[in-house]
């Protein structure tokens, strides 16, 4: 049978955000996969140059809606590390908690999204009505649903009040209670089963050897989370396991994230119990001196990396953002590669892609002349305006 | 079978939460919900207390605002910081640095979120202080507030 090309995107509806996929299909079997990106390039990594660290800070965490605290929280960790500043004990729990709120939030978000991907609508409502009840935490605690603006550079803007600390308690045992009820129904739905097992698979080897993170990597059996392979905050002092399947297709990616929930309910809860009294902010210069530092966090998608180097003024000189999108698209288009038509919506969403955090504008330097390129802010702002 | 009781135990829980739960959402905008404390809708701005330092204009990541001073001279030879303090709120993000980094707490946000409007131009872009008395302008500050 003749083989078949098709683009979807970049405006197509079963995607949210604009990027390309060409497929070459023979009959129902994908054969061949490219993904295109650069239609959402922001200019946020050039834009943090020409801010203060304050400003970029604002700047950062709009760079993606959903883990809008974990860039937020990776910057500040990279700043902090130049300024040598160390924030206090109290400011790194809350800094734990907003983290792993985020992490519930986000993966009850997937949850939701993969459900309607698959056509399974009624959990796609259900679990967004239990997701509300962590938008109330984190509104309740930051007074924001989506940029909160918690963390700052020298700890945490807010405190956590004992009414709070209540609401936090409650919130999480409600949502313990109904994603243990959502992981059953992973398990046991014969509609859900039957639409992710065996669906956009890819071997342990090959995520790691294509350079997946996150929960895409762990549900290809690779045990690998930042949190505790290079614990930052306070995470050498909770107890948690690192989740893994070894199923290595979309459901075993479900079931990772599933899990991920429940353990980060046990974590809040942890560290509402270790937390004590104490500062939630000191003073942080806001001249950073010279220096260079990346840090790394476990973000709900995956390692998210900030690479940032200070010139000793209140600008930074380069800021670096390495999204866990742009790391798991490799593995994506392999996932795609053999598999139906119709599972190409579901394998995709499975790598929980966020297009708006992952465009980064690469000027390529012509090798045969030894050229380099080097664009001034007006020529940038210039060139995104004629495209 | 175990599927099947799987799709059976479903059925009771869909039932069960329908007799027992209530609707997830409000009649809005018959009925609203209260924001919470900490939430940030409109801004305030009182400018009483203000010292036109600058701090706010500095560290606003939207560029929303804009001090406006100078010193003029009294008559008995003494020196008067006046000014006064323009907002434009159809760039502000509600991230609440200003409110953060304001010394004299005159910029506040309150629970008001119904700001939408249909032009750009309805949105308000000046509030004008009094003229206000020297003050402590610690604009040159070292360290993040």
């Amino acid at each position: 049978m003749a083989r078949l090309s098709f683009p979807v995107g970049p405006q197509h509806p079963a995607l949210k955000e604009p990027e390309n996929l060409r497929f070459s299909v023979d009959g129902e079997l994908v054969v061949e996969a490219d993904i295109r990106i650069g239609y959402v390039h922001r200019s946020i990594e050039r834009t943090c140059s020409e801010r203060n660290y304050v400003q970029d800070l604002y700047l950062c965490e709009r760079v993606c809606g959903i883990c809008s605290n974990a860039h937020t929280l990776c910057y500040c960790m990279a700043v902090e590390q130049i300024a040598e500043v160390e924030i206090p004990e109290r400011a790194q729990y809350i800094r734990m908690l907003m983290h792993e709120f985020e992490r519930i939030h986000s993966h009850l978000l997937w949850l939701g999204v993969a459900g309607h991907e698959i056509g399974f609508d009624t959990l796609f409502m259900y679990v967004w009505r239990d997701r509300e009840v962590m938008q109330d935490i984190l509104e309740t605690v930051s007074g924001s649903r989506g940029h909160y603006g918690m963390t700052i550079l020298g700890g945490v803007r807010y405190d956590i009040t004992p009414e709070m600390e209540e609401k936090i308690r409650e919130g999480i045992e409600y949502l313990r209670e109904r994603t243990e009820y959502y992981a059953k129904i992973a398990t046991t739905e014969t509609t859900f089963i039957k639409r992710t097992e065996n669906v956009g698979g890819i071997t342990g080897p090959l995520a790691l050897d294509l350079g997946a993170v996150g929960p895409v990597l762990r549900a290809s059996g690779v045990d690998y989370d930042v949190r505790r392979r290079f614990p930052y905050l306070k995470y050498d002092q909770v107890e948690f396991e690192v989740r893994m399947s070894e199923m290595a297709d979309v459901l075993g990616r479900t079931l990772v994230r599933v899990h991920e929930i429940i353990d980060a309910c046990n974590i809040c809860e942890q560290v509402l119990d270790m937390m004590s009294e104490g500062e939630i902010q000191t003073r942080f210069p806001r001249r950073v001196p010279e220096g260079e530092a990346v840090a790394r966090i476990e973000a709900q998608r995956g390692e998210l990396i900030y690479y940032v180097r200070s010139d000793g003024t209140d600008v930074p000189e380069r800021l670096k953002i390495r999204t866990p999108t742009l790391a798991n698209l490799p593995a994506a288009q392999e996932m795609l590669v053999g598999g139906y038509v119709a599972d190409i919506p579901i394998t995709f969403a499975s790598i929980d892609p966020c297009f708006s955090c992952t465009d980064r504008m690469v000027v390529l330097d012509d090798v045969s002349t030894s050229e380099t390129t080097t664009m001034t802010w007006s020529e940038l702002l210039e060139l995104s305006r004629d495209r | 079978m175990a599927r099947k009781l799987g799709i059976a135990a479903m059925a009771m829980e869909l039932m069960g939460s329908l007799l027992k739960r209530k609707p997830a959402t409000v009649m809005y905008p018959v009925e609203r919900l209260t924001p919470p404390e900490r939430f940030r809708g409109r801004l305030r701005y009182d400018p009483s207390d203000c010292n036109l330092c600058g701090l706010c204009q500095r560290d606003c990541p939207g560029d929303v605002i804009k001090v406006v001073r100078e010193r003029v001279e009294r008559e008995d030879g003494s020196r008067e910081l006046v000014g006064h303090v323009e907002f434009e709120m159809d760039r502000c993000i509600f991230c609440g640095q200003c409110a953060y980094s304001c010394n004299q707490d005159s910029i506040t946000f309150t629970q008001e979120f119904e700001l939408a409007q249909v032009e750009r131009s309805m949105f308000s872009r000046d509030t004008s202080g009094e003229n206000i008395e020297d003050g402590e302008c610690d604009a040159d500050e070292d360290v993040v507030p």
